[in-house]
């Protein structure tokens, strides 16, 4: 982290979206990749123990 | 939507024990109506952290302190039920829902992390934002295609007089108390549309500040909370019907993690409804966005950047669009493969859940408090009735549009 700047500065938007753009796609694959997967029958019930 | 987590350059000041100072001037100007002294830990560290600080020990720390809690609270659920069956406690074992055990093992984990010092380190490992938009994900392919184009007229038309209604009443009563023109925009927008989320996006369009953005993070959280467990129970005691149920709380809680939960809680129809309003609100955030970096640009801050219309592209959740595609997709594997889809729907239902449970482990290790303590009773107050207006309005419009509504299985 800085050390050397202090509240009240606004909030940097660019950072802020890139981050948020990021961690949105990701879930996007991740999920899809894992219906993919299921539906391929490469992850089964007896896969999942609980 | 849970929508907890920011990443963002950090600038507060520390001292050389490495905890946060704030300049006292600065915390008046922020935070209308808060005249104390500014005391240290004022910013949510939980909000407001330090994209760069992923990939440490510490980020694999918390989320192996999140798969702890998620792989207890699954175990609990699955077992507890056993364990009680016999007993003269078979009701409540076989009644306590899997996102209960979650968050209450999440906030037990919060206490004693926070007791051992190391609570505000692991911090950046509680992904609840990439727990809940997988499971939210894997749960369009929950849903038949069908099922989502038929809710989605009236889920929209809920969205836009939801938000129109509540963040006028919530603008209007802040103005009336003489917050901040940033921090009635900021709590106008959170408790309006998908809380933490949404603050985050107002609060750019805005150019809000840090302890503005915790502060409203802190109250959507204080307030969801509770509202996990208490609307369920409500709806139950109300009689509504499940997809009713579902566009109440979608329509009303302000983060999607919490909403996830407290339909969870409702029933298997009630989630797919609530996801869908929620949604589809969650959706309505890059216009009102738009719509807010205008007006602070032409009537507030005359020097402020322009809005562009891509912005509302750059605002719209893109775990949206999975939601769709995983809908679509399964919805053609199962109209072609009826054996095979009972397999996979069996899969996929457990894997989101699964991401659900981290995501509730999540709300309960980021849950805080001390950013709220700070700010006097004006914010606190608004935020209070601009819930109770929220509550009762999508009370009385998911009522209206949702009485009749069948849920397809």
């Amino acid at each position: 982290m800085s050390n050397h700047t202090a509240a009240g500065t606004p909030v940097p938007t660019e950072a802020a979206r890139k981050f948020a753009l990021s961690e949105d796609w990701v879930a996007t694959i991740v999920g899809l990749a894992i219906v993919v997967l299921a539906m391929l029958g490469l992850i089964t019930k007896g896969m999942l123990p609980l | 939507m849970t929508d907890v987590h920011l990443d963002l350059e950090a600038v507060e000041e520390r001292d050389p024990g490495g905890r946060v100072t704030f300049h006292t001037e600065e915390r008046h100007d922020a935070l209308a109506g808060a005249p104390a002294p500014i005391q240290p830990d004022a910013l949510d560290q939980s909000v407001v952290e330090e994209g760069k600080h992923l990939w440490t020990p510490y980020f694999f720390g918390g989320l192996f302190v999140v798969l702890v809690g998620g792989v207890a609270a699954r175990y609990l659920s699955v077992n507890v039920p056993k364990w009680t069956a016999d007993g003269g406690l078979s009701g409540i074992g076989a009644s306590i829902e899997y996102p209960i055990y979650a968050i209450a093992l999440g906030l037990l984990l919060n206490w004693l992390l926070r007791a051992l010092g190391l609570r505000d380190k692991l911090s950046s490992g509680f992904r609840t934002e990439f727990f809940i938009k997988t499971g939210l994900v894997l749960l369009g392919a929950t849903i038949l295609i069908t099922t989502l184009v038929s809710a989605a007229p009236s889920a929209l038309v809920q969205g836009v007089i939801m938000i129109t209604c509540v963040f006028g009443f919530t603008w209007f009563l802040a103005g009336k108390l003489g917050l901040d023109d940033r921090l009635r925009a900021l709590l106008a927008t959170a408790v309006s549309i998908c809380g933490v989320s949404a603050a985050i996006a107002a609060a750019g369009a805005v150019r809000a500040k840090r302890e503005q953005l915790a502060y409203a993070a802190g109250l959507v959280i204080i307030f969801a909370l509770p509202s996990i467990f208490i609307l369920p129970w409500l709806a139950g005691v109300m009689g509504l019907n499940e997809a009713v149920t579902g566009a109440w709380l979608g329509g009303n809680i302000d983060t999607t993690a919490a909403v996830a939960a407290a339909g969870a809680i409702a029933g298997e129809n009630a989630l797919k409804v609530a996801t869908i309003v929620k949604m589809t609100q969650n959706a309505l955030i890059g216009v009102v966005a738009v719509l807010l970096t205008a007006w602070f640009a032409f009537r507030v801050d005359k020097t402020a950047d322009k809005p562009r219309p891509i912005e509302i592209w750059y605002r719209f959740p893109k775990f949206v669009l999975g939601f769709i595609a995983a809908s679509i997709i399964a919805t053609v594997w199962l109209s072609g493969d009826p054996e095979g889809g009972a397999q996979f729907s069996s899969v996929v239902k457990t894997l989101n859940q699964y991401f659900l449970t981290l995501a509730f482990v999540s709300i309960g290790l980021e849950f805080k408090v001390t950013s709220i303590k700070q700010a006097g009773w004006r914010p606190i107050l608004v935020f209070g009735a601009a819930a109770v207006f929220n509550l009762l309005l999508a009370l009385g419009v998911s009522s209206l549009l949702f009485h009749d509504f069948v849920v397809a299985s």
